[in-house]
């Protein structure tokens, strides 16, 4: 229904009874009967008197002021319509964690959506729009206002995320929809937080409570000359339950299978010992509930070493460097196409063709310090993961003005500097004077040269590490010529992504292996779904939280029709013009 | 009533024959004497007669104004004068045809079955039948003379024959003036045929206007038939019944 914002200007119409009365005493005509018309019949009719009363136009006149003055009146009311129920904002979340896709065809993510459809043509009119709740939050499209619309959009709902950032969605869409924004949560778990029981958000859960035997737990480890696997497989139920666990090997050439006997909520460990010449490993459960977690895939981790050149010329400070090195079993001294140059030499300078350098500066001893501290330590650099320095003495120059970002200082005095070179090469400057230190007697030392190695083999061409989990965002270093990579996805999509920085940010959002394809090299990953919680059925559970609002407690949306009405009026009065014109010019034309 | 034509035939004197003369009329011995058609001319004496019509439209018994009275009371003064005068009369009135009232001839008291409802104006209820006035006689029409068409078709044919004819001309107050200002609803009194008008200043002058330009006509056909023409208001004729003005137009003489 429409409503009128200020109904008190419709005491204007008080002007109608006066505009009736106006017409009523134009219109009342006094009877007098004469002898004969024959002395009125008077052909010149001027316009002033005498005129013949058009008594046929008059009523439509008075009709047409009557209309203009009421809807002149009602526009001064201000108005609004309702808006079509279309404009009634809907925001669904979507749950796209995996375990939305436990059950088959009676997962909760079936359901949910077969629920969705019929909500949808329950209501008269929407602007939905489709929030995918995974690790990250992702709006699916535009605003969709039909049935049809929606369901392209719900094929990228997946159900391939390890967790559902439920109230990350949530909060979007209250900043995203007005007050009577409905809020629709599709999931299988009950509401957590408080804001996710607030009763204006509906929360729609589909989950059932099933027993599911997962991995949940998985990693592959190089150990000189062999790789060290452990699994962990879980019985998330309360009850005992059976499966077989296959394991197959490029060594084996076929699967082993075992049975496993699993008490509630028992984990089962299997450790084994890989021969170097093992490519991947894939193991595999039976199917139960939830087939997504009964799948694994473990790559060899890569056996690439850092090829390191000393040119030291201090015998005890090249002791020193060669025990950090050797402890790290990360590094092959070599002099043929080294990647870290580590010397002594103020004078040695970087070269361009891809050599880090580690430049140790010592000082005479009239121009030392001993440092104890404290030292400032930047974090952020990844030299300084796990670097202590409690009960250091560090002893170096007094020179304030060291060439480089600062990485560890102790007062003015920078200790560890980092220039960044051309061609993503670096030059790191060490201040050190082992005569007056216990540096290299305390665990900062050989942590400090293993966040070298790490720090330069991860700058290496390839990945950092060939099994991740599902949904972990890897960097994959490339060679700096390299523009472009082709990625081939589980599913056996490709797609193709440019490089920047020398390296492919790549998000493994599907279980299985990917293959980076890159100026002619290959690179494996693969990623599996090792999330206890997300596998735990357990807590999974169907039910309704929060409510939809009454359709007559919805907010209605009006618009303004005052515009309509005084467009109407306007119209109405330029008609009665040209009617009101055509009788002058009638009359006119007869007193011609 | 003045004396007119007598009831017997008496020489009265010769002219000069015209054509159309009556030829039993013409002096035979005189044309033999002079050899000229020589005419006798005699004098007729006939009874002195009186024809009065009553306009026996609608409009004289106009609602509302005292022309029905007032056109029965002239009738009736002027039936009276003429028995005075020793004059005969009947007495007419005009409906679809022209014809006598009955007891017409008789005292005004006893004239009985007439009534002023009819749609025919009197031009054309003497034209459809002429009636058979007696001839040499005074006609008198009593009339409010408001409808249109040519006055001496009408005086014409009331004319013919008649020693004199007398127009009188009787309206009501409301006819010599017209309504007050407004919107008006006008009926016509014979055809109840409706006009709505706004009437202001102009409107009534013209119908003054009108009005005079009408009585101009009939004034002139009235003398162009050798009659004459006497106009009077029914309200301040039957105020005080003066008949005055009859005596000034000559039509009675008051002694």
């Amino acid at each position: 229904m429409p409503v009128l914002t200020l109904p008190l200007a419709l005491l204007a119409l008080a002007a109608v009874p006066a505009l009736v009365a106006i017409y009523w005493l134009r219109n009342k005509f006094r009877r007098q009967t004469v002898s004969s018309l024959m002395l009125w019949l008077d052909q010149r009719r001027p316009r002033e008197g005498g005129v013949r009363v058009q008594s046929i136009q008059t009523p439509l006149l008075f009709f047409l002021e009557l209309a203009a003055l009421v809807l002149l009146a009602l526009a001064a009311a201000r108005p609004m319509l309702p808006l079509p129920d279309a404009a009634i904002p809907v925001f669904v979340v979507l749950d796209d964690s995996y375990s939305m896709g436990a059950g088959g065809d009676e997962s909760p993510r079936a359901l949910a959506e077969q629920t969705l459809r019929e909500e949808l043509r329950r209501l008269p009119g929407f602007s939905l729009r489709l929030m995918l709740a995974g690790s990250n939050v992702q709006l699916l499209g535009p605003p969709v206002r039909s049935e049809g619309d929606v369901l392209p959009l719900l094929e990228n709902w997946t159900c391939t995320a390890p967790a559902a950032r439920i109230d990350r969605a949530v909060a979007l869409a209250a900043d995203m929809g007005t007050d009577d924004a409905r809020v629709i949560v599709l999931t299988d778990r009950a509401p957590g937080s408080p804001q996710a029981k607030d009763q204006r958000i509906e929360w729609w859960a589909f989950g059932q409570r099933r027993a599911n035997v997962a991995f949940v737990n998985a990693a592959r480890t190089t150990r000189e000359e062999q790789d060290r696997c452990l699994i962990e497989i879980a019985n998330l139920s309360d009850q005992p339950q059976v499966t077989e666990f296959a394991l197959e090997t490029s060594a084996d050439g076929g699967a082993r299978v075992t049975r496993l006997d699993l008490g509630p909520r028992q984990i089962h460990r299997v450790f084994m010992t890989l021969s170097q010449n093992t490519t991947a490993l894939a193991a595999s459960l039976s199917d139960d509930a939830l087939d997504m977690d009964n799948r694994l895939l473990l790559l060899p981790p890569p056996r690439r070493m850092v090829r390191a050149r000393l040119s030291i010329n201090d015998q005890d400070l090249h002791q020193l460097v060669r025990d950090a090195l050797d402890a790290s079993g990360r590094v092959l001294i070599t002099d043929a196409r080294p990647e870290l140059l580590i010397t002594d030499s103020p004078e040695a300078a970087p070269t361009p063709d891809g050599v880090w350098m580690l430049q140790i500066l010592t000082a005479p001893a009239d121009a030392q310090a001993a440092y104890l501290g404290p030292f400032v330590v930047n974090r952020a650099h990844p030299l300084t993961e796990g670097l202590g320095l409690n009960g250091v003495v560090w002893s170096a120059d007094k020179v304030e003005d060291t060439p480089g970002a600062v990485v560890v200082t102790a007062g003015d005095v920078p200790l560890l500097t980092d220039t960044r070179l051309a061609g993503d090469n670096h030059l790191i400057r060490l201040k050190f004077n082992p005569t007056a230190s216990n540096l290299q007697n305390s665990t900062d030392w050989p942590i400090l040269f293993w966040n070298l190695l790490q720090w330069r083999s991860g700058r290496s061409p390839g990945l950092p590490q060939p099994n991740v989990r599902l949904g972990t965002e890897t960097a994959v270093r490339l060679d700096p010529i390299v523009e472009k990579v082709i990625i081939e996805r589980p599913d056996g999509n490709r797609i193709e992504l440019p490089v920047h920085d020398g390296s492919v940010s790549l998000r493994a959002d599907q279980p299985g292996l990917y293959t980076i394809t890159a100026a002619g090299a290959d690179y494996s990953l693969a990623a599996n779904v090792l999330y206890r919680d997300e596998s735990d059925l357990s807590a999974a559970i169907t039910g309704r939280w929060g409510s939809a609002p009454a359709a007559d407690q919805l907010p209605r949306h009006y618009r303004g029709a005052a515009w309509i009405l005084v467009i109407l009026a306007l119209a109405i009065l330029a008609a009665h013009q040209v009617l009101a014109g055509r009788a002058g010019g009638r009359r006119q034309d007869i007193g011609g | 009533m003045a004396n007119r034509p007598g009831s017997s035939l008496e020489f009265m004197d010769h002219r000069e024959y015209q054509p159309g003369d009556d030829l039993r009329h013409i002096d035979w011995s005189a044309f033999a004497r002079t050899d000229k058609l020589t005419l006798k001319v005699f004098r007729e004496e006939v009874t002195p007669h009186a024809d009065i019509v009553l306009d026996g439209s609608r409009s004289m018994a106009l609602e509302g104004t005292a022309k029905a009275q007032a056109a029965l009371g002239l009738a009736a003064a002027v039936a009276e004068a003429a028995a005075n005068a020793n004059f005969t009369h009947a007495a007419w009135i005009t409906g679809d045809f022209c014809r006598p009232i009955h007891h017409g001839a008789d005292s005004p008291a006893t004239w009985d079955g007439f009534a002023f409802d009819s749609r025919t104006t009197p031009a054309e209820a003497v034209l459809r039948s002429p009636p058979a006035f007696r001839p040499h006689g005074v006609r008198i029409l009593i009339s409010d003379l408001l409808w249109m068409g040519e006055p001496i078709v009408a005086l014409s044919r009331l004319a013919e024959r008649a020693a004199a004819t007398f127009v009188i001309q009787l309206l009501a107050r409301d006819d010599v003036d017209p309504p007050e200002r407004g919107n008006i609803r006008l009926v016509d009194s014979e055809t109840n045929e409706i006009q709505e008008i706004f009437l202001d200043a102009s409107a009534q002058q013209r119908y003054r206007d009108n009005l005079a330009r009408h009585q101009d006509h009939w004034q002139r056909a009235a003398v162009q038939a050798g009659g004459r023409m006497l106009t009077l208001v029914a309200e301040d004729l039957v105020e005080d019944w003066d008949l005055g003005p009859l005596a000034a137009a000559q039509i009675v003489k008051v002694l």
